[in-house]
């Protein structure tokens, strides 16, 4: 205003009021106005007039608050404020309301007119009057024929006799407990006359005695108590129909956590029912109803299935596993859709190259970005030849059995604290370490064949007598190998899995807590007893074969221990390795088979699976061959590479490694004399020359091709591994592998480079010295991979692996932020500016509520101050006007008693 | 030694008599020296003292040799053993004496030589003290008598042949002398290095005088003896020279002295000294082998350029320096084993190189090392890489080379992580041709198809660095096939059809690998270890790390791989996933399958169907 209209703020406010008169052509000179401010109607100019006036604001009412710097064009609220409008307003309001609310305090009442029509202002007095006057004179027809209906109706305690029937109320029923016949006091209090005669005024016309009236009374209460004792007998009867009908159906409910106390309770409240009635039963009664209402109702069980329905269920299990497994082969979490959603919500993160498998923890360090460890460290040197010098001392080694057997028995005490059971821990690992197959060898086999033997010679003996005895069911869990062996003394080799699946059952863990530690030790003696077993010869292939499918059973019994059982071996095999350079023993192999039966081979990463296959590749390209049997032990272990491999298909470069070193091996004498180096770039790290000589094909011809015979061969009882016989079976059965693993690997884009050297090296096998039968074979591989190779180059391009979009280049603008405001209110979040907001208008709205509050209590204050003064005036008033009359008085009576005195005189 | 006859003692009653003799013995040999000490004229009795030394018992030998040290050292140090110098006085007594003791402390001196060849370590040990005692009485003598400061290296020359030139070096005997002395004293190392080289070379041009080609090539034409003999020289020259620790760096390191000090004020004084040395070692010369007389001599010769520096010549670090360079490179003119030229190759670089004063003589060794393929190339890349660096060594067809050293077995050898810390060196230059980067990362591609995983481990993150630097490779791993249509179609077939990269081709730029694209990563993407698995899909994602830090990815083997497997902690204690379906057999025998079919009530066609799936992968087997 002041920068819009200077002028008008120097000017005095009279001046100002003439102006806007004038203007409004409301004064001045009527001859300087022209005609139209005539025509202007006179109330009209009033009006205006008023208008106008308060609107001129007196300057000095306005509050202004100075900007600081200020900008043009710019709406600030708050600037100009008018402080006596806004306190008049304020006032106003409160007249209104809160001043007619303090003045009607301690008031109530007040007349409610009823009448016709008297609030509706749409009907017209005369209406009105004309409808009152009608209803006027309905009334009174009404009651002019009317004898019944009859005003002055007698009462008591505002309620009409007459409406009251005696026996209809509620409360005058006789309550069940009191079925002695007599009427209680509250009965006789109530019909019994406190005071007043209801049958005078019933039966005007004649009148009873009151014999009469008591005979009446007496006859009307037995037919209603008869009433009630036959209401309470069906009552009853029903009652314990249900009673009974209840039991029943309880039997029918499937409740699942069926408590016994409950049950017996209500037993016996149904056997009491009929015997005893008192309070207390019906107490439990109402107890036990509390409680079934809120009890768990039974759920519906699940129909009984068809056949069809439990052979689908059976697929979608089938089915869900096989899920489960693709994608632990795929390194994903195994699959239930929740963990899906999970890896979605995980997978919003852009994938970095060394993202780690999710299923394992990632370590902190940055040196483990792939998971392999730290490697070879200074430490680790000196803690591998600790190890060897540890496992070459003999004091270690010759370790009595006796006294692993009191470790064990030590270990029985597992149970007794934390830290026991912990070094019990620590020293069953290093059991499994100090356990070393030689020592099986000499002492336990020795003991095994010792006890067989007498076993034999008893078994000839009673034999006849033993025959018909049937095999005990109760076995006692062995604690050690010796134990088991006594067990099995009298037991045929067909029935060991039988003794051995019984003492499972009867330890099961669930059975007993000591049942875990007595199932652990006899999985180790199980484990140690197939040890044994396969060593010897003639090999029961088909026992281990159930022997082990009890381990498997084993395994699913006491995971957690398998699994640290299993660990411990490899471990021990990998420490053995790093002593000696020497192919597995036949408990080795069994131990890799075995496990691979037991695991899922599959998986992408798996604790036990992984760590295998990494020994078994060090197997296959770390020990030298020397001889044949050697030989077998590395086929095996590639052919159950490819057992492993069989569904996920991963490359094993070691097993390709050693087949190809296998075939340049057995290959005839001066095979490869003629090139400058053996084809393929398989690591060869021999020279042609130092082959030995004991696997060198020398004649192909007349040759009996047989199979590999697993567990003689290995065993070392086939002596004869050094003739031509052999040496063909080998290569025979190397090729097949050879084949096996083509095939395996078919799809994948380097197979031409992986089977490449199978190829050129049997091409320059000298195949004319082999018989027709092994030249075909030869032959046929050749052929194989030749169509293999030709698929594969054909299916085979360039690679594009990075045909993502490209990688924007970074850019070093700064991120702008939209709506940013340098001021104390801004929040980039959303969320948290709402709430901020919320808060801020809360807290406004708070004080604003205060300060109402207050101006109330000052306007109240005032108000009272008012009135106050106000009764002190009336109050003065009258004083003054009593004062007045008593000095009236008091004059007059001077006046008088002058006179009187005058008069005297 | 004590111990050894004390057992003797126990075995049987001769042995009791024996050593009852043997304590006699001790007991005469004791009379017997103290009446040498006593009296002059019982000097006779030093025969019957050498006499005792030829004994069978080592214990006797050991008192006779001591105290024949207690007799010789006052002679010694009395200058009693010195060469009359007029031949006139020939005749005098005295000097006879002098003369007659002379031949016996010559002859006690050898046969204290012989002792170090002894079997047994407690004879060789006594007699390595004795031996150096005498040297530093020797030279505080000579030092005395001459006014300058001397070093009696004649009789150190024996000592170091008994030494290096013996077939029975005890591993307790060289840890003697190099840690009690050896790497102790300056003047013992400079006069090892130097006699050691003197007698390598002799011993070199006396068996093969005109052989002067590289150590490999001679091993054969040697005959057996001989050669016998140079690979003792060689091992026990290697073996202590190993152990060398205390080589100077610096000038002011050389101030321990066995001999005492020799104080550079008199270098005046020293402009002679080599020849006075030997001169005075003269004193000596006709007691041992005459062939020596010639070598003296031309050794002399040889230093005397030397004589004009001011310093003496122990107080150099450049004679030291020198001495220690012609010690090495008589050793390596040696025929050795595989074992110690892995080992010479292994030090080279942080032991050898640093300490020549011209290190680029090493130069010849080193290439014909490198030529030398398989392991020992590997090994010798790490010293070549040094001359090349450091010492300005120009090698032609380097990287040619180098590329020929990724053969079959490298991924498989002990020392690959040493030789691809190096290849990451020499690849790291962003200079180089992209054809010749390819043609590293295709071959080193192509040879982790047959590696074992802690080999590919350090491949993929090398490839990935390289393609990373030279960005022109990535069309290894990404070949849009817009990119083949504009080569022409009549190539792009063939291409597709062939993998254009020759394996064989030993020169890098010709081996076509930018034609080619990295196959074998994509197979290895399906590798059993998941690590590597892992590692091989960093391909496929985006290029956004800058780097692999290779250090983490070296120094891996199966041993390392397996431990952190087993370590390796799954999330929740989870057991591991068993396989689903309960196994039926372990191995398929004919029982067990026997047992499935009729458990399953199968008909024939259908057992016939079973058996062969569950034979199916072990048809070769017979259980």
């Amino acid at each position: 205003m002041r920068a819009t209209n200077p002028k008008s703020d120097r000017s005095s406010a009279l001046k100002r009021l003439n102006a806007t008169l004038k203007n409004n052509g409301l004064m001045g000179s009527k001859s300087r106005s022209n005609s139209k401010k005539q025509k202007l109607p006179r109330d009209g100019g009033v009006k205006s007039l008023n208008s106008l006036v308060p609107k001129q604001i007196n300057p000095f009412e306005l509050k202004i608050n100075k900007v600081k710097h200020d900008v043009l064009g710019k709406k600030i609220k708050g600037i100009k404020g008018k402080p006596g409008m806004k306190r008049q307003i304020g006032i106003e309001k409160r007249m209104k309301t809160l001043l007619v609310e303090m003045e009607n305090k301690n008031k109530v009442g007040g007349i409610v007119d009823h009448r016709f029509g008297e609030n509706n202002s749409n009907i017209s007095p005369e209406e009105k009057i004309l409808e009152r006057f009608t209803k006027e004179r309905q009334k009174r027809s009404k009651s002019l024929f009317n004898l019944e209906d009859d005003d002055d109706d007698l009462t008591h305690y505002g309620q009409s006799l007459a409406e009251i029937d005696d026996f209809d109320e509620p409360d005058l029923a006789l309550s069940e407990d009191d079925g002695k016949g007599t009427i209680d006091m509250e009965t006789v209090s109530r019909s019994h006359f406190g005071g007043f005669e209801n049958t005078n005024d019933n039966d005007v016309g004649y009148k009873k005695s009151k014999n009469e009236i008591m005979k009446e009374i007496i006859a009307k209460s037995k037919v209603h108590k008869y009433k009630c004792q036959l209401e309470k007998d069906e009552n009853e009867k029903v009652r314990q129909e249900l009673d009974v009908e209840l039991d029943s159906i309880r039997n029918l409910l499937i409740i699942p956590h069926g408590e016994p106390f409950q049950e017996s309770a209500f037993q016996k409240q149904s056997d009491s029912i009929e015997a005893d009635k008192s309070d207390e039963k019906y107490e439990e009664y109402d107890r036990i109803v509390r409680e079934l209402a809120f009890e768990k109702r039974a759920r519906p069980t699940n129909r009984t299935k068809s056949e069809e329905e439990i052979a689908l269920e059976e697929r979608e299990k089938l089915e869900k596993l096989e899920y489960a497994r693709k994608r632990r082969m795929e390194g994903l979490s195994s699959g239930s859709e929740d963990d899906n959603k999970n890896k979605r919500k995980k997978q919003r993160r852009a994938p970095v190259a060394d993202d780690l498998d999710d299923d394992y923890l990632t370590y902190k360090d940055d040196n483990d970005d792939f998971g392999l460890g730290k490697g070879i460290t200074s430490r680790d040197f000196v803690t591998i030849e600790r190890v060897q010098n540890g496992e070459s001392d003999d004091e270690y080694n010759s370790k009595s059995e006796e006294d692993e057997d009191e470790e064990n028995d030590e270990d029985d005490g597992g149970n007794e604290g934390k830290d026991s059971y912990i070094e019990n821990e620590g020293r069953l690992l290093e059991d499994i370490n100090d356990f070393s197959f030689r020592e099986f060898k000499t002492s336990q086999s020795k003991s095994y064949t010792n006890t067989q033997a007498t076993k034999r010679e008893k078994k000839n003996k009673e034999e006849n007598k033993k025959s018909e005895l049937a095999l005990a069911y109760v076995f006692p869990c062995p604690s050690t190998i010796e134990n088991f062996l006594e067990i099995l003394e009298d037991v045929e080799d067909k029935d060991v899995p039988v003794v051995v699946h019984r003492i499972r059952i009867l330890h099961h863990i669930k059975l007993s807590p000591d049942n875990q530690g007595k199932l652990e030790k006899f999985f180790n003696i199980l484990m140690d007893y197939i040890f044994i077993r396969i060593q010897v010869i003639p090999c029961q292939m088909h026992l281990i074969n159930r022997l082990s499918l009890q381990i498997f059973d084993l395994v699913q019994q006491i995971p957690e221990y398998a699994v640290k059982y299993f660990k411990g071996k490899i471990d021990y095999q990998r420490n053995n390795l790093a002593e000696s350079n020497k192919f597995p023993e036949i408990t080795d192999l069994f131990l890799f088979k075995l496990l691979g039966k037991i695991f899922s081979t599959s998986d992408f990463h798996h604790n036990i699976i992984t760590p295998t296959l990494l020994l078994i590749g060090q197997y296959l390209s770390q020990c030298q061959v020397t001889n044949g049997k050697d030989l077998i032990s590395g086929l095996f272990l590639c052919n159950l590479l490819y057992e492993y491999q069989a569904l996920s298909q991963r490359i094993v470069p070691e097993a390709i490694n050693f087949l190809f070193t296998t075939l340049v091996y057995l290959a005839p004498k001066n095979t490869f004399n003629n090139t400058p180096s053996i084809p393929g770039t398989f690591p060869f790290l021999n020279t042609i020359n130092s082959i030995p000589s004991i696997l060198q094909i020398k004649v192909g011809k007349n040759i009996e091709i047989k199979l590999l015979k697993f567990s003689e061969i290995l065993n070392g009882n086939f002596d004869n591994l050094d003739t031509d016989d052999f040496r063909v079976s080998v290569l025979l059965a190397t090729l097949h592998i050879i084949e096996l693993y083509a095939k395996l690997y078919n799809s994948t884009s380097a197979l031409i480079e992986l089977f490449d050297p199978v190829s050129e090296l049997l091409s320059r096998y000298p195949l004319n010295k082999f018989e027709e039968l092994v030249k075909n074979k030869i032959e046929t591989i050749q052929e194989t991979l030749r169509r293999l190779q030709k698929f594969s180059k054909q299916n085979r391009k360039p690679l594009e692996l990075q045909s993502h979009k490209p990688i924007p280049i970074l850019t070093y603008v700064p991120k702008f932020q939209e709506n940013f405001s340098i001021d104390k209110h801004y929040n980039p979040n959303k969320e948290r500016a709402k709430i901020n907001k919320l808060k801020s208008q809360y807290k406004r709205e708070h004080k604003g509520a205060i300060r109402e509050l207050r101006k109330d209590s000052q306007f109240i204050a005032k108000h009272h101050i008012i009135e106050i003064k106000e009764k002190d005036a009336i109050y003065k008033k009258k004083i003054n006007k009593i004062k007045g009359t008593l000095e009236n008085e008091q004059s007059e009576k001077k006046a008088y008693e002058k006179a009187k005195k005058w008069g005297k005189l | 030694m004590t111990s050894s006859s004390k057992g003797k003692k126990r075995k049987l009653t001769e042995k009791i008599k024996y050593s009852e003799l043997e304590q006699e013995r001790i007991t005469k040999i004791k009379e017997l020296e103290h009446t040498i000490s006593v009296n002059k004229s019982n000097y006779n009795n030093i025969v019957t003292l050498l006499e005792y030394t030829k004994d069978k018992s080592p214990k006797v030998i050991h008192s006779a040799i001591y105290a024949l040290y207690r007799i010789f050292s006052p002679l010694l140090s009395k200058g009693e053993l010195q060469k009359p110098k007029n031949e006139n006085l020939e005749r005098d007594k005295k000097g006879l004496i002098k003369i007659w003791l002379r031949d016996n402390y010559v002859q006690y001196v050898n046969t204290l030589c012989n002792f170090l060849r002894h079997e047994e370590p407690g004879l060789q040990i006594p007699s390595l003290n004795i031996l150096l005692n005498l040297l530093k009485i020797e030279s505080a003598y000579l030092t005395s008598a001459s006014g300058t400061h001397q070093f009696s290296n004649n009789h150190f020359y024996h000592i170091v042949e008994g030494l290096i030139d013996n077939e029975n070096f005890s591993e307790p005997l060289k840890n003697e002398f190099v840690e009690k002395y050896w790497n102790t004293y300056d003047d013992l190392r400079f006069y090892f290095l130097k006699n050691a080289a003197k007698i390598i070379n002799f011993l070199l041009d006396s068996g093969k005088p005109k052989d002067k080609v590289g150590p490999v090539s001679k091993k054969k034409r040697l005959d057996e003896k001989s050669v016998d003999k140079l690979n003792n020289l060689m091992e026990n020259t290697f073996s202590i020279l190993e152990h060398l620790r205390t080589m100077p760096t610096d000038a002011s390191e050389i101030d321990e002295f066995w001999t005492g000090h020799p104080s550079p004020e008199s270098s005046n004084h020293q402009e002679n000294d080599d020849c006075e040395v030997d001169s005075d070692d003269m004193l000596f010369d006709e007691l041992f082998n005459e062939d020596f007389e010639e070598e003296q001599i031309k050794e002399s010769q040889k230093e005397i350029p030397h004589k004009k520096t001011k310093k003496p010549m122990l107080l150099q670090l450049s004679a030291h320096k020198r001495v220690f360079s012609d010690c090495w490179l008589a050793l390596m003119k040696l025929p050795m084993t595989q074992e110690s030229y892995k080992k010479i190759l292994l030090i080279m670089h942080k032991k050898i190189i640093p300490h020549m004063p011209q290190p680029t003589l090493l130069m010849d060794y080193l290439t014909e090392s490198y030529n030398a393929g398989g392991v020992i190339s590997i090994l010798a890349l790490n010293g070549l890489f040094t001359l090349i660096n450091e010492y300005n060594l120009d090698y032609p067809d380097f990287y040619k080379k180098l590329y020929s050293l990724f053969d079959r077995n490298l991924m498989h050898v002990k020392y690959r992580s040493r030789f691809f810390r190096l290849v990451d060196l020499f690849l790291a230059s962003t200079y180089l041709p992209a054809q010749l980067v390819a043609a590293f990362i295709k071959r080193m591609s192509r040879l982790s198809l047959t590696a074992p995983p802690h080999g590919i481990v350090m491949i993929i993150p090398m490839i990935y660095n390289l393609i990373r630097r030279h960005p022109s490779c990535t069309v290894l791993i990404h070949k849009p096939s817009e990119h083949i249509n504009e080569l022409g179609k009549n190539r792009s077939e063939i291409n597709v059809l062939e993998d254009p990269y020759n394996f064989d081709e030993p020169d890098p730029m010709k081996s076509n690998a930018l034609e080619s694209s990295l196959w074998e990563m994509k197979t290895l993407q399906d590798h059993y270890f998941p690590n590597v698995a892992t590692l091989a899909k960093i391909f496929q994602a985006k290029f956004t790390k800058p780097s692999y830090n290779l250090e983490d990815f070296f120094d891996h083997t199966y041993f390392t791989l397996i431990e952190s497997e087993l370590n390796r902690k799954s999330k929740n204690n989870k057991i591991p996933a068993l396989s689903y379906e309960r196994p039926k057999y372990i191995f398929p025998t004919e029982e067990s399958i026997e047992l499935v079919c009729n458990s399953e009530k199968l008909d024939d066609n259908e057992r016939e169907l079973v058996y062969e799936n569950m034979k199916k992968g072990w048809e070769v087997w017979q259980f």
